[in-house]
């Protein structure tokens, strides 16, 4: 896509559930420094040990999530977030994402993600639900308890 | 013996072998192209003469702007390595080229073989420079280049010494020299391919800045960023002067060489000629005094009088030079003009150009560069011919005239540099304080339409998210000619758009438009949802525009907004009207309104506070106070909305102080923060020097865009909060965040207050962090049979405190915008960045506080570091006298640390000490206190 301009990022960030409850004014501010990024099909976005991490938007195409064996994990759509756990553990993603039709993602560094979290605690709490909802251990007491 | 090289070149003991082999290739490759450039040059003034130079210099300004273009392509796609790798090579192939003619003597009777030959020397000489300066700077962040690019510089000025040596002594003839200058080129590739495998690059600032993602810039941004960067319209433009004027000197001292030594020599001898060993001579002269200026003056120049301000010297220089030229008919003046090119010029203005450059916009940094080696140096050059054709005699006053627009230009970057350092460290942080509004006016013409565009598109999508977003923007726009495009819109949208619109237009300047107003009275024309209906009812009873007959039913109403609308009717309409009619609808109104605010529901008090608040009036203030307390929180968010809207309403009134205790105990107290920004407005409303106090201390629990809101208001109150604002900042016992938003306050409010304050806060501060510092590091090796990792981890966290407070308070008191940008930046893992934040805080600091603090905040070692705090007549204490300080310190943190350790280790009479602190101590501390005393 040519010219993405801030408001078109912030209309994409808006999609996301992380910043769904941000209003224009934040949006914009962030939106100042996020990348947008196109991939063709069968493109990888990242690769395994790759040493540098961003956080990715999914504004339009569909991206799969390999394992390490090449097994799919997920199918990601637009509006989904992918690339945090490397972004907060400073360390090289642990999977592999590669999109399996033409895509444009909006990427975030990790001070940019960090800075956003301080300043909105709100985004911090989604991304904590996220991953409360994702593991597994929190599930099986859950299930437990319920049956 | 290496220690002592070590030192007297600056090097710190871990990148000795790094600086060694950028010096052994920095000697190597200007030995290979000053002995080629000096040979060609003589060459050229043997063979044809100096009147041939203005010729030269517009062939060499043309062929070096063709270069330009493939290099600014070349740097996008290659590496500097490559890119340094490939000049090199191509320079020994070209020479290796010419070799046969020399040998033939083929082409050399014709004066185009030496414009040739002239024209080539130069252009390698411009290229190498360049390439090898951006390939150092792959490895080399800010503070490295300016501890070891004098080293690099004088390892260049040794091959230019060695070089002048060579011809000066006339042991080779020209084929031999050429063969020289071939395998020296050679052997200097080798090393490059060597080093650029041995040493790690150096992260560049993209990694931090933005997203990650490399920007392609285009021509036109990259001209846009230039022409918006003062600093670098001002690099640019004295780039252009200088040139000209190394042209100007070089033509006027190559003339008067000629004039008095001759250019007698035969071809195949001129390396024995006496204008070829002169400038041998000459150049392994000027080589040695570069090198003794590099290693022995130029950093303590740049430490006493800072990287801008040396700019100055070389323009002075050349006034000096011109204006004495016709009063000296010696060669003393065209040897000082030679010692200016060949000296000065490269170094002083190349190095300061190398460290000048960090003030350039980050993204452009590089091209930047190359635009400047490559076309305005040419560009210069270009000019420099026609100016000495057409001024010929006249050209040395030519020259004193740049001289003197060059110092202006100089004394120009001198003030912008450090802005231009501040620019590239805040470009990369957020701006979060940019209403949507600013986000408008940030824009241009053609983005604004664009944009516009876009979200008119989005307000017509089927997505209630995209369409409230659009309304958004297009409201903050708060252009009246929008509205013709927006009102048929949202006239046709769904009734939550509706309500989205109503509710961001009841909030701007847009409801005295009567197309507005009346577009809304129209939705109640077309049966809306109960919802809608109640939102445009209540928005035009607040607006005065409902009559009350209309609606006097809905007081009955289950819907509270309808109510809500009815009791607002009765209480506005008509305006301002008086009358026994009036009198009645009031009445009524005030039953219903005291029904709703003694209700048990709460949202029926939240619309009960509502409909008053709407009256902004002060009587109604007693009204609201009680609700401050309530137990719902929206009741209590809407009544502290009512008393900042009422108290905003009624500014000046003094009666206001007597609640700001109340409401800064709320701010203080509760976790809504809608309800902390109301009762900073309202302290703010209240303009007093206490409601001011009250909130710096109360900013502690704030959230960044808290004390944002807080530091503009208190900014409003204006210098009668000066006294109360020093003496926060010098109390110690107050939270460092607390100070610092006083700081910054007074940074903006009266500056010079601030400067008079700051140094022995500073001093009596970096103290502080040494002992810190130096205690969190040793106290358990001195005491191992205690466990200290308590007391570690509280040192290592006190001195981070510390620092942060002296970075930013220091950035404060140097007028920058935000001091945490500062501090984040010299906390970054970006070494380019930190090296960046560091040459901002050396420029902030008086020439005292910076070798002070400059231990605790570069990478030195630890032992360096230590050694900084014995080094200061600091004296190391033993745990007694660490806790004995500590439990005098006034802070809390540093009290409730000694006593629970003298309690730990049962030090003697801890309790009576305890004790004795405890009546004067607060809330936390008594009650840490208690605890110890208890167990």
């Amino acid at each position: 896509m040519t010219n993405f301009g801030l408001i078109d990022k912030a209309f994409a960030l808006k999609k996301c559930p992380l910043f769904e409850e941000l209003d224009l004014e934040m949006l914009l501010a962030i939106t100042d420094h996020v990348g947008a990024v196109s991939y063709n099909e069968g493109e990888k976005i990242f690769h395994l040990n790759d040493e540098e991490a961003l956080g990715y938007v999914i504004v339009e195409g569909i991206v799969e999530i390999h394992s390490l064996e090449d097994d799919r994990l997920a199918t990601l759509s637009p509006g989904d977030f992918f690339g945090d756990e490397a972004l907060f553990a400073a360390c090289s993603p642990r999977y592999n994402a590669i999109a399996t039709e033409n895509a444009l993602l909006l990427t975030l560094s990790r001070p940019t993600l960090k800075t956003i979290m301080s300043e909105y605690p709100t985004v911090a709490f989604k991304l904590l639900k996220q991953y409360a909802e994702a593991t597994p251990f929190r599930h099986r007491q859950f299930e437990e308890s319920a049956s | 013996m290496g220690k002592t090289l070590r030192n007297l070149f600056n090097v710190y003991p871990e990148e000795t072998t790094k600086a060694l082999f950028f010096a052994l290739l920095g000697f190597l490759a200007s030995l290979g192209i000053i002995c080629g450039s000096r040979l060609t040059e003589a060459l050229f003034i043997l063979h044809v003469g100096a009147e041939g130079l203005p010729t030269t210099y517009v062939a060499t300004a043309c062929v070096a702007i063709i270069i330009t273009a493939f290099l600014v392509w070349a740097y996008h796609h290659f590496s500097a390595y490559h890119i340094f790798l490939s000049i090199l090579l191509i320079i020994a192939a070209s020479y290796l080229i010419a070799l046969p003619c020399f040998f033939a003597g083929w082409g050399t009777e014709s004066t185009a073989f030496w414009y040739v030959l002239k024209v080539m020397g130069e252009i390698y000489f411009i290229n190498l420079l360049t390439g090898f300066w951006s390939f150092v700077d792959q490895f080399h962040h800010l503070q490295d280049a300016k501890r070891l690019y004098t080293l690099f510089a004088s390892a260049q000025f040794l091959g230019v010494v060695v070089a002048g040596l060579l011809i000066q002594t006339a042991l080779f003839s020209t084929t031999t020299l050429l063969m020289i200058v071939i395998a020296v080129l050679l052997i200097s590739c080798g090393w490059t391919i060597f080093v650029a495998r041995a040493i790690p690059p150096v992260a560049t600032e993209d990694n931090f800045k933005e997203n990650g993602t490399k920007e392609s810039i285009s021509l036109i941004k990259f001209i846009k960023t230039v022409l918006s960067s003062r600093i670098a319209v001002l690099l640019l433009s004295v780039d252009l002067v200088v040139q000209l004027l190394m042209w100007i000197t070089e033509f006027n001292f190559m003339s008067a060489f000629e004039a008095r030594l001759g250019t007698d020599a035969a071809f195949g001898t001129e390396t024995a000629a006496v204008l070829t060993r002169f400038l041998g001579r000459w150049s392994s002269i000027v080589g040695v005094l570069n090198i003794i200026i590099c290693l022995f003056v130029y950093n303590k120049l740049i430490k006493r009088f800072g990287v801008n301000n040396l700019e100055i010297i070389t323009p002075l220089a050349l006034i000096l030079v011109f204006v004495s030229w016709p009063f000296c008919h010696s060669l003393f003046v065209p040897l000082l003009g030679y010692f200016i090119v060949e000296g000065l010029n490269f170094v002083i203005d190349e190095n300061n150009f190398n460290l000048l450059l960090d003030a350039v916009p980050i993204k452009i940094k590089y091209k930047f560069r190359v635009m400047v080696d490559f076309f305005f140096e040419p560009l210069g050059m270009l000019l420099s011919g026609p100016v000495i054709a057409l001024s010929h005699v006249y050209s040395r006053w030519v020259g004193l005239g740049l001289a003197i627009i060059g110092l202006s230009l100089a004394i120009g970057i001198r003030y912008n540099y450090i802005k231009g350092i501040f620019i590239n460290l805040a470009d990369n942080a957020m701006r979060f304080p940019r209403s949507v509004g600013d986000w408008w006016n940030a824009m241009n013409e053609k983005e604004q339409l664009d944009t516009q565009a876009r979200l008119l598109s989005a307000l017509r999508s089927d997505t209630p998210p995209a369409q409230a977003m659009a309304i958004q923007a297009l409201v903050a726009r708060a252009d009246p000619t929008l509205l013709t495009k927006v009102l048929p819109i949202v006239n046709e949208a769904p009734a939550a758009t509706k309500g989205v619109f109503i509710r961001l237009v009841d909030e701007t300047d847009l409801t005295e438009d009567t197309s507005v107003m009346e577009m809304i009275e129209e939705w109640l024309l077309e049966d809306p949802s109960p919802a809608l209906r109640a939102s445009i009812l209540f928005f035009l009873a607040k607006h005065s525009l409902l009559n009350p007959d209309r609606v006097k039913q809905e007081l009955s109403s289950n819907n509270l907004k309808l109510r809500g609308a009815a009791i607002l009717a009765l209480q506005n309409f008509p305006p301002k009207q008086h009358g026994d009619d009036a009198a009645r609808h009031r009445l009524l109104a005030e039953e219903h309104i005291n029904a709703l605010l003694l209700s048990l529901d709460p949202e029926e008090i939240r619309m009960g506070l509502t409909i008053l608040r709407l009256e902004c009036s002060p009587l109604n203030i007693d009204t609201f106070v009680p609700f401050l307390k309530h137990d719902d929180p929206f009741v209590v968010r809407e009544a502290a909305y009512a008393v900042a809207y009422t108290i905003g309403g009624n500014i000046g009134q003094r009666r206001w102080i007597r609640y700001a205790r109340l409401v800064a105990a709320l701010l203080r107290s509760s976790p809504d923060k809608e309800t902390r920004r109301h009762c900073l407005d309202a302290l703010g409303y209240m303009s007093d020097s206490t409601s001011a106090e009250l909130i710096i201390l109360a900013s502690i629990l704030f959230r960044p865009s808290e004390r944002r809101h807080g530091e503009t208001i208190i900014l409003k109150m204006g210098l009668r909060t000066v006294p109360m604002l020093i003496r926060l900042i010098k109390d110690r016992s107050l939270h460092p965040r607390v100070r610092l938003l006083a700081g910054r306050i007074l940074g903006k409010l009266a500056p010079a207050q601030l400067q008079c304050n700051l140094r022995p806060i500073i001093v009596d501060e970096i103290e502080q962090a040494y002992f810190y510092f130096y205690h969190a590091h040793r106290i358990q090796k001195q005491h191992p049979e205690y466990d200290l990792k308590m007391l570690e981890h509280s040192l290592h966290t006190a001195f981070s405190t510390v620092i942060e407070f002296i970075i930013q308070m220091i950035g404060v008191a140097g007028s920058l915008e935000d001091g945490e940008i500062l501090s984040a930046a010299l906390r970054s893992t970006n070494r380019r960045i930190r090296s960046q934040a560091l040459e901002t805080m050396e420029k902030f600091c008086d020439g005292e506080i910076y070798p002070l603090l400059c231990p605790l905040i570069t990478d030195l070692s630890l032992d360096d570091k230590l050694r900084a705090y014995l080094g200061g007549g600091r004296i190391p204490y033993t745990l007694s006298e660490l806790l004995d300080i500590l439990e005098q310190s006034p802070t809390q943190i540093d009290n409730i640390m000694a006593a629970t350790l003298k309690r730990r280790f049962n030090f003697s009479r801890w309790k009576d000490t305890l004790r004795k602190q405890m009546t004067c101590h607060h809330e936390v501390f008594h009650r840490c206190a208690y605890e110890l005393l208890e167990s």
